[in-house]
This record gives C-alpha cells, structure tokens and sequence, in this order.
C-alpha cells in the first residue's frame, strides 16, 4: 500500500504526463504573448492620445487646468501624456497588494477606506463599468473624480470624464488586489503634481459596503439618543442596518439612493420639518423604482454618535416599495 | 540567473523581452502543468500562464531583482488560477472536473490507483481549501522544497507543514470515504 504523497505523486504525473508541450505550442504560446504585450501598448497609446487631446481642449477652455504647466503644452498628438511618477511599485506597495487580482465582478459595488479616521471617502464600480470616488461619500452628485474603469490583470484603469478634482481627460492607473477578508487593496501608480493628484493616498485598503459588505448593523444599548438639531445633522451618506441601501442627502436638498452594486433605486428631495424631528424625502419623476411623489418619512427623528453618527425615526409614511428602513441609519460620510 | 541578471541591468525594452523570452523558454511547460493541475483546463490554463508572462513583462521593472522573475511568474500564475476557480465559483458553474488526457499507468503494481480513474486524487485535489492546495501544487508540482514554498507563498514554513499536512490528510480521508 503505498502512502498518500506517493498516490498524489503519481496521480500528478499521470495528469500532468499527458500535457504535451510541442515546439510548435511553445512558439503559439509566446506568440500569444508578444500579441497581449504589444496590444496592451497600443491600448496605453490609443490612451494617452485621447488623453492629450481631450487635456489640450480642456487647458484652451477651462481656467483650472493652466496649472497644469507646460508639460501639457508641449504634447505631441502622436505622443503619450508623460506621467512624471514611475508606475513600478515598492517593495512596501507589493506587500500591500498581497491578494489576487480583481474582476469587474469583483469590483462591482460601494467601497469605503477601512476605518477611516479622517477621511470619509467612498468608491463605487458598477457594472456597467462606471468609477466614482468622492472623499465625501457624495457619489452620486459631484463626486471628486467619474469616469470608467477597465480591468486588465491586477490594473484599473480609469479613463476620467468628470468630477471635482478636475481630473478629466486623464486615465488613472490603479493596483489593486483581492486582500484577505474580502477587503480591496489599490495603490495609485502612474500619477503626478497634478491637480487632480490631490484626492489620492500612497495606499487605500477598502472594505466592500455594497451589495450587503457591512449588514447586520446595531447601535450600542447604551447609546444616548438625542432630537435632531438640524439639517447639518443628517446631510451625510447613510448605509440600512442591513447594508442594502446607502442614501446620500446631500446639503442642497436632494438624495439618492443606492442599491446591489450600486444600482440607482430612487432619487429626489428631502426636507425636515417639525423642528427638525421629522424628515421626509419625496421621490422625484427620474426615479427608477417610485412614482413621482412618494414619499417616504421618518418620524421623532433621533440621532446617537458613538464613533459613528446613527439616525433613525418612526416610519409615518411609505409609499414607495424601496425597502428603507426605520430602524436606525449609519452613517458612512459626513 | 546569471544570465537574468546581465539582461536585467540592461533594463532596455529589448532586454526585458529578452528576459521574458529566456524565463518563457525554460518555464512555460513546467508552469501550463501546473496551471493544469490547479484548473483543471487546458485552455484556461494556457490564458493563466500567458497572461502571468504578460504580467512579467509589465512588472519587470519593478521587480529589484531579475532573479526574482521566475518566482514572479510562478505567484503569478498561482494568482491567476486562483482568481479563474473563483470566477467559476461566482458563475456557478457546473464545470466538470476534466482530465488531459490518460498518460500511461505507471505504477500497475498500486492496484489502488489503477481501479481509480486517473486524476480523481488530482480533481480531489482541486477542491481543498485554497491555502493547501496551493501547497500541495508547489510541493507535488513545482517540487518545491518547504523553504521555497514557503518564500512563494509568503507564509511560515510550519504553515506549509501545516497546510501539507491536512491537504494530504483530507485526501486519504477522501479516499477511504470512496472506498
């Protein structure tokens, strides 16, 4: 009778026996690879001429970018955005980016900085293939940075259309990996003394808010709840006990509500009311899933802060089958 | 690794593909058998170890040292596998475990493994927890020593004591289970 490691051994062999390596497969094979390196080269120049061209349009029309220097005034059409940092990784950024590579799927939803302390930024990937980054939690209205994402390896790239930091027309290069836990590992690489370098860390590790990351939430017993004061105490962005819906009311009125991996699932106005112990929000007609005019309000509003702010209220009114609930909100960002 | 190293210093483009060819010439086989073992697919294995070599190729210039390329590849293509079954997993797929192909019965004289089809300890294999697996391909596959599983996998080398020993250990219980 022969021991385990000898049987795997040999199983081993017989599997692995039967894979024929021809001059001919070795040939294809390098081939295939020569086609990847060199397509992925051309996609990086394809790049970083849309890039020139839409940051040359940007520097004649938009007065934010003329501090981007003659760097940009010097571009060649046929000639890539120079990027001033190197794209290699540290030996501490490698140990960062412990993990494996990410998909699309993956990546698909609503990601906040693990405990942040400063910091309330969120990210979202949708899976259509939408980034956003907002260093507020705003992802939805103005976030700092908007574009798309692609991902090839263990790279996302993000060819920004939009946001904040004025980083349009640029493609941000991100590291990332899959860490232990389920958290999300990303290093900037690639980047420079723009402008929109400003939102961006050394390092972010992430944990994963949406579809259902962070569920199962509950303020402590002991926490002390108090009357709402005023607006300023419930513009922020709001996650469900059960980590289904993040809500982000923001300070002119408006919200939005997210859902899955961040699918949008209702959006309007909110308003308090009754010295601020009574908050309602009105769904507007571009709402995917409520009738213009449904409202949804919370009553005898309270909030407790316990490290993180908490809201919740009692349900006068729901007319809208988006499953918000009463029970308490979390707050993800100020 | 002499070798790398002298094209290594050159850092040019053409040395980095010269030091990709080199790496790819003397690895490629070694490294589709293991993506094999660790998939269970030929053809996903081929995109596994050619999408690593891409990756070498990238990364080339960060790594410190040209010698470390061949351990590059290798996590890389471990990384890959890794990432491809939990693809699977995600989509749910109902994926049956393939063979390559029969290659001959070598050891006739283990009644046991000729009444087993060929492969099913390797499929049994592929359903371990992903840390013994892993250990396993490097210590069964590779042929890797303990202590260079151990700088691969960047864990312990009691942890790949650990991980050999209940990797194996969940196999025999496999096996007796089927008996």
């Amino acid at each position: 009778m022969s021991t385990i490691e000898e049987r795997l051994a040999r199983d081993i062999e017989a599997v692995t026996g039967g894979i024929v390596v021809t001059d001919s497969d070795l040939r294809d094979a390098r081939n295939q690879v020569q086609q990847r390196i060199s397509g992925r080269q051309q996609r990086h120049r394809r790049r970083g001429v849309v890039a020139a061209a839409a940051a040359a349009a940007v520097v004649v029309g938009v007065a934010t970018w003329q501090s981007l220097g003659s760097d940009d005034e010097t571009l060649s059409p046929t000639e890539p955005v120079p990027t001033p940092t190197s794209t290699s990784l540290s030996a501490a950024d490698q140990t960062f980016l412990v993990g494996d590579a990410p998909t699309a799927e993956e990546l698909a939803g609503v990601w906040r900085l693990d405990n942040p302390t400063v910091s309330r930024m969120l990210f979202m990937f949708t899976a259509d293939g939408s980034f956003s980054y907002d260093d507020t939690g705003q992802l939805s209205a103005d976030p700092m940075v908007h574009g798309t994402f692609v991902v090839d390896g263990d790279t996302i790239s993000v060819d920004v259309d939009g946001g904040t930091a004025a980083c349009a027309g640029r493609t941000l290069s991100l590291r990332a990996a899959m860490a232990a836990g389920g958290g999300l590992h990303i290093v900037p690489v690639g980047l420079g003394d723009f402008d929109c370098d400003r939102p961006f860390r050394p390092q972010w590790a992430l944990e994963r808010v949406l579809p259902g990351g962070m569920g199962g939430l509950e303020a402590p017993a002991e926490a002390v709840w108090r009357p709402v004061t005023g607006p300023e105490v419930v513009v922020a962005t709001w996650l469900d006990p059960q980590g289904e819906y993040v809500s982000e009311l923001r300070g002119d009125g408006t919200y939005t509500v997210l859902t899955g991996p961040g699918e949008l699932a209702d959006l309007g106005t909110w308003t308090l009311s009754d010295s601020s112990s009574r908050l309602s929000l009105t769904s507007s007609g571009d709402s995917p899933s409520c009738q213009s005019g449904d409202q949804f309000v919370l009553s005898n509003l309270q909030a407790t802060d316990f490290g993180t702010l908490v809201i919740r209220g009692d349900v006068a009114r729901k007319d809208c089958q988006v499953l918000l609930r009463a029970e308490a909100w979390f707050s993800l960002a100020p | 690794m002499g070798e790398h190293r002298d094209i290594g210093r050159r850092s040019s483009e053409s040395a980095r593909a010269e030091l990709v060819d080199v790496v790819f010439r003397r690895h490629y086989a070694a490294l589709l058998r293991l993506a094999v073992v660790m998939v269970g697919d030929r053809g996903a294995a081929e995109d596994a170890v050619q999408d690593a070599f891409v990756s070498l190729h990238r990364n080339l210039r960060a790594l410190r040292d040209p010698d470390a390329a061949e351990a590059y590849v290798r996590s890389a293509v471990l990384n890959r596998c890794r990432s491809w079954v939990r693809r699977q997993a995600t989509q749910r797929a109902k994926r049956p475990l393939l063979l390559v192909r029969e290659g001959p019965r070598r050891t006739p004289e283990d009644a046991t493994l000729a009444r087993d089809e060929v492969g099913s300890l390797v499929a049994q294999m592929r359903m371990l927890p992903r840390r013994q697996r892993e250990v396993l391909a490097c210590r069964f596959v590779l042929e890797l020593s303990v202590a260079e599983t151990a700088a691969l996998l960047d864990i312990g080398e009691g942890s790949v004591k650990t991980h050999t020993h209940r990797g194996l250990h969940a196999l025999q219980q496999g096996i007796e289970v089927n008996r």
